[in-house]
């Protein structure tokens, strides 16, 4: 499924390697494996909605465990690995290092996934993916919860080698002719969310233990009986998770810049309002957590504190969409597959971002909190924005990859698919929260309209897994029936394209 | 001459690729199989903190009442049972949710046994639909906020000394509405 240079290495070599192409390539294959593997459980649980009572879970449990593994998946399984794995593959191209700094502290933050992910696919906790305490600590059975914990342990402890490593490639490694301001915009999104990694996944981390030490029952950090308070694990998890959602866009938000200018044949727009707008978006990221707590009972000034600090990310967001379609303006747009989807994502990114500031201001949060409406919201951005950005990053490097170029009429397909499956299913999940259907429940009240926009919820989510079944029907087999790529120009867009030579090991 | 020509570049086969997809199918099946043959493992045991209660707790069982009793002694075995998680029961000597009728002043054993997989209490009340109307103090066997963890037995004592139609349910909250009642009458 990938290049090889000069002469074909025995795979073990590929999966055993420190080059910073091999990690990356195994990073990108194991995200796609649970991509499709979480997307599974996506159809499982909008099929059991599909009729009110149960249809195809029997019990609320495993309906529980399925929801908290597909979520868990997706955030630390699919988005995270994708993030390592193109900062890995392209962040020592753009500084133009060797290869990351420290190349088997690379492959351990890699193959420490893979102990993360048995342990969160063995054990299927039923603790939601934010496993608030009380019911984590006094009713989720172990040892699935138990599980769950050290899975996202190592998961974190991952994230914060990729993280040293790559700000220590950045920094320390960059070509001394290549000035920080003059890097691609990628390997600054690439610089800002290691430091956000570092910053505030401490705070989870802790969390996890004080979480795992309460289950034990020799600490009482969130029990109320021994002087804890339940409350306390939200605020450390929301610290570490807010920033977290910033975690997952800034990448997007840098391969956007890196396609953008490429595909509309023009430079981009603005340089330093995008280096501007990810360093004060990383700052604000940490002056929002609490809009997840505005309906725990915080006082009025906290509330507007925490309002104010979410709606103060609105303007960078901004910064970068004005900046984009500046940078489209006027250019000869190329619409292959990964402008497709990243003017698609942009254009979902709206959607999410309105939702976002409905969520935040106080009034309209006591409607929306914790019904299907944040569903529609948050997936709107990880799907709709994030994993849709991502999955056209996948198609710009997909000729570097394999050296073959992928069927751009199936490309089409699976846009298409995806985009209309994305509108149709998040919109419905929007209006059906605001008819007052709770979120992660097995079973609905059977009123005629949340009961329609719950069909069409999961019609739209049929159409979208045809199109990501097209998707890795396609990337299957353009990997070794695709035409060969002109690796210089593949995308026809002028000779800017990344040098597949990297792949040539030097260790 | 191109950079290919310069650096010639192999290109993935079928076959390379289905062994790729075969070692990420075979970890996955192995993986599955794991996971299936300790499917019983993986959620049984409640968190340490609810054990080390369990085992120390003084809730599930009540002391012996310090009234004397004046009738016969009778001893019930009852046991908490669920057919899905929305259709609960109890057993009385093997009846499902039988009327339990004594005469006033019998001294009354009770025996249960959580045979499902959710946490339950024993009480008697005068309303099933209200967990706080408890008729029979020391009936309790457990409370609304105390249970019975899946296959933990509790017994109590009591001597039942008002006249009356009662009930017993499930004291968690809910579980006398999916079917974990039944009458406790008082001659």
């Amino acid at each position: 499924m990938v290049i090889e240079i000069a002469k074909p290495r025995p795979i073990w070599q590929i999966l055993f390697s420190t080059h910073h192409t091999d990690v990356a390539l195994l990073y990108i294959i194991t995200s796609i494996v649970f991509l499709m593997l979480g997307g599974a459980l996506a159809l499982t649980i909008r099929t059991e909605l599909l009729f009110p009572g149960a249809t195809i879970i029997s019990d609320p449990t495993l309906y529980n465990k399925i929801f908290t593994v597909h979520g868990t998946t997706m955030l630390f399984l699919w988005i995270l690995p994708f993030i390592s794995g193109v900062g890995n593959y392209l962040v020592p191209i753009l500084v133009k290092y060797k290869d990351m700094a420290y190349p088997r502290l690379n492959a351990v933050a890699y193959w420490m996934t893979v102990p993360a992910a048995a342990l969160i696919w063995l054990g299927w906790s039923d603790t939601t993916w934010m496993a608030y305490p009380p019911y984590s600590t006094i009713r989720a059975p172990g040892p699935a919860a138990d599980m769950w914990i050290f899975g996202l342990k190592i998961a974190g402890l991952s994230s914060i080698l990729g993280a040293i490593n790559f700000i220590v490639t950045i920094l320390k490694c960059k070509h001394p002719d290549l000035p920080l301001m003059r890097v691609s915009p990628f390997v600054w999104s690439i610089l800002v969310t290691s430091l956000m990694t570092l910053a505030a996944l401490p705070t989870f981390t802790a969390a996890l233990i004080m979480l795992y030490t309460d289950r034990l029952g020799v600490s009482g950090f969130f029990n109320p009986e021994m002087g804890g308070d339940p409350i306390a694990y939200q605020h450390l998890f929301w610290f570490t998770f807010h920033p977290e959602v910033y975690i997952f866009l800034i990448p997007a938000v840098g391969m956007a810049y890196e396609l953008i200018p490429k595909f509309s044949r023009k430079p981009i727009f603005s340089y330093g309002s995008a280096v501007i707008a990810f360093i004060l978006l990383s700052i604000i990221g940490f002056a929002s957590w609490a809009h997840h707590m505005l309906a725990t009972g915080l006082s009025f000034t906290e509330k507007t504190v925490f309002m104010i600090g979410t709606l103060a990310a609105v303007p960078m967001s901004a910064m970068h969409v004005f900046n984009w379609m500046a940078t489209m303006w006027g250019g000869r747009i190329k619409f292959a597959a990964p402008m497709k989807f990243v003017v698609g994502g942009i254009m979902l990114f709206f959607t999410s971002g309105a939702g976002g500031v409905v969520n935040t201001t106080l009034p309209l949060d006591f409607i929306t909190h914790d019904t299907y409406w944040v569903v529609g919201h948050f997936h709107m951005m990880l799907m709709g924005t994030v994993s849709f950005i991502f999955m056209g990053f996948l198609y710009y490097m997909f000729p570097l990859i394999t050296g073959r170029m992928y069927s751009e009429r199936l490309a089409n397909v699976h846009f298409w698919f995806a985009f209309i499956g994305t509108i149709i299913v998040f919109t419905a999940m929007h209006i059906v929260g605001l008819y007052g259907m709770p979120r992660r429940v097995w079973d609905y009240v059977p009123d005629p309209t949340i009961i329609t926009l719950n069909q069409i919820a999961s019609i739209g989510a049929y159409i979208l897994g045809i199109g990501m079944a097209v998707f890795i029907a396609l990337l299957i087999r353009d990997s070794v029936k695709g035409k060969p790529a002109d690796m210089k120009d593949p995308f026809g867009i002028g000779e800017i394209y990344y040098d597949y030579r990297r792949r040539e090991p030097h260790h | 001459m191109t950079i290919e020509e310069e650096s010639p570049i192999i290109r993935t086969t079928a076959s390379r690729l289905g062994k790729g997809i075969a070692i990420i199918l075979v970890v996955m099946a192995v993986a599955a199989a794991i996971h299936i043959a300790f499917n019983d493992v993986w959620s049984k045991y409640p968190p340490m903190n609810q054990v080390a209660k369990a085992g120390t707790s003084t809730a599930p069982t009540t002391p012996t009442p310090a009234t004397p009793a004046v009738g016969e002694s009778r001893t019930f075995n009852l046991a908490f049972y669920e057919r899905t998680p929305t259709d609960l029961y109890f057993t009385v000597d093997g009846q499902e949710n039988a009327d339990i009728i004594v005469n006033v002043g019998d001294k009354i054993t009770i025996n249960i046994k959580n045979e499902g997989n959710m946490p339950h209490s024993f009480g008697i009340v005068t309303d099933p639909n209200d967990v706080n109307s408890i008729a029979f103090t020391n009936a309790n066997i457990g409370s609304s906020t105390q249970f019975l963890l899946s296959k933990q037995e509790g017994t109590t004592t009591f001597i039942a000394d008002k006249p009356g139609e009662y009930y017993y349910i499930c004291l968690v909250a809910g579980h006398a509405d999916l079917g974990m009642k039944g009458k406790f009458i008082v001659e």
